[in-house]
């Protein structure tokens, strides 16, 4: 006797493969994308090296400076959110089969990107705390 | 008195001043017991060759460095034994800095370069526009408020990094090389605008290796080359 559940089951065995599939693709992108919001801030805070020395010479506390590069981080990772939800939503009315948004992931996603990007700003913070006001005296 | 004016008279006075540092794997001293006195209203020029010290000497002035031995004291507070939090109050009440280079944030308006300082210190964004347009307007440049450095000479960005020093009415003001990378039309603008500066309350201190500042007048110090350490007993 097969029941509903049991059914259901069935049905969704081929795809067990595929999802587990596409679960390890989606965390490795979320590693990619901390990987690239991190490597954008630490050139950032690289290529303004000298303005966190002024900025220090100023008197500005290393903490200031580590959360405005952590607000920067935070906002490349909400705006990216923002826009894949966009995108998806665009591209889910042009795929051929119906496509479902559970609303955990719209609530989840902006979350997971905050924490991308904090993650992703520790490299730009580092560089930010290490700058030593001393190097903002010489020439250019 | 000037309308640039701080409002706190401040001596400043320097007692066997010592800075060492590696270079290239040997031992350096820039400054080696040296000693400066200079009452508040004063402006005090460092002359010397390259590497004599006087960057060496402006950082710790400024609560940048740390030096190996002696003391500085300016008004009633003894720079050199403040902790490391107390140097970075210190430098965002008591100390404005005109860097060689100018230091202008490149993405952001004279106002906004101006305002900087203040708004680090957490003066409303209101207040800090009004004093940095305000300073703007002493430097002359009042009509270049919303330009970029980019798009401004390098006797205006030193203006501006000049409003930029001034904007707390900092008691100390700190000049590294003002004029070194300024044509001579333009260094005119910034030696009326130092001379300016010297006001009671306030101690200018300049490093430069210009004539045309030296001849502004002021207490001169001359700083010899940097020498190495003596060695230790029994070497």
């Amino acid at each position: 006797m097969v029941t509903p559940g049991g059914a259901r089951r069935d049905l969704q065995r081929p795809l067990e493969n595929a999802v587990t599939t596409i679960d390890l693709l989606r965390l490795f992108l979320w590693v990619v994308a901390a990987a690239i919001v991190g490597s954008v801030l630490y050139v950032s805070a690289l290529e303004r090296s000298r303005d966190f020395a002024v900025f220090k010479a100023f008197g500005t506390d290393s903490g200031d400076l580590v959360g405005t590069l952590v607000v920067q981080a935070f906002v490349l990772a909400g705006l990216s959110a923002g826009l894949a939800v966009g995108l998806s939503r665009l591209l889910a009315a042009l795929f051929p089969a119906v496509i479902s948004f559970p609303s955990r992931t719209l609530v989840a996603l902006p979350l997971v990107a905050l924490a991308v990007g904090l993650l992703g700003s520790v490299a730009g913070a580092r560089r930010a705390i290490a700058v030593d006001p001393a190097s903002a005296f010489g020439g250019p | 008195m000037s309308d640039l004016a701080p409002a706190v008279m401040s001596d400043l006075v320097v007692a066997g001043l010592t800075v060492e540092y590696v270079a290239g794997g040997h031992a350096m001293r820039p400054l080696e017991g040296f000693d400066l006195c200079a009452p508040g209203g004063s402006f005090v020029l460092l002359a010397g060759p390259s590497g004599s010290g006087k960057t060496t000497l402006l950082s710790c002035l400024a609560a940048i460095l740390s030096p190996a031995g002696g003391s500085i004291t300016f008004g009633d507070v003894e720079v050199t034994a403040l902790g490391p939090r107390e140097r970075t109050a210190y430098r965002r009440s008591t100390v404005g800095i005109v860097f060689q280079a100018f230091n202008l944030v490149p993405s952001l308006s004279a106002t906004e370069n101006v305002m900087a300082p203040l708004l680090a210190a957490g003066v409303r964004r209101a207040e800090a526009s009004r004093r940095a347009a305000s300073l703007l307007e002493r430097v002359d440049l009042a009509d270049r408020a919303a330009h970029r450095p980019g798009e401004m000479s390098g006797g205006q960005q030193q203006r501006v990094a000049i409003a930029r020093a001034l904007v707390h009415d900092r008691p100390l003001v700190l000049a590294d090389e003002p004029t070194a990378h300024l044509d001579h039309v333009q260094v005119d603008g910034v030696l009326d605008l130092l001379a300016g500066l010297v006001a009671p309350g306030r101690v200018l201190v300049a490093a430069t290796h210009d004539d045309r500042l030296l001849a502004l007048g002021g207490q001169r110090v001359d700083l010899g080359p940097a020498a190495a350490p003596p060695s230790p007993p029994g070497r």
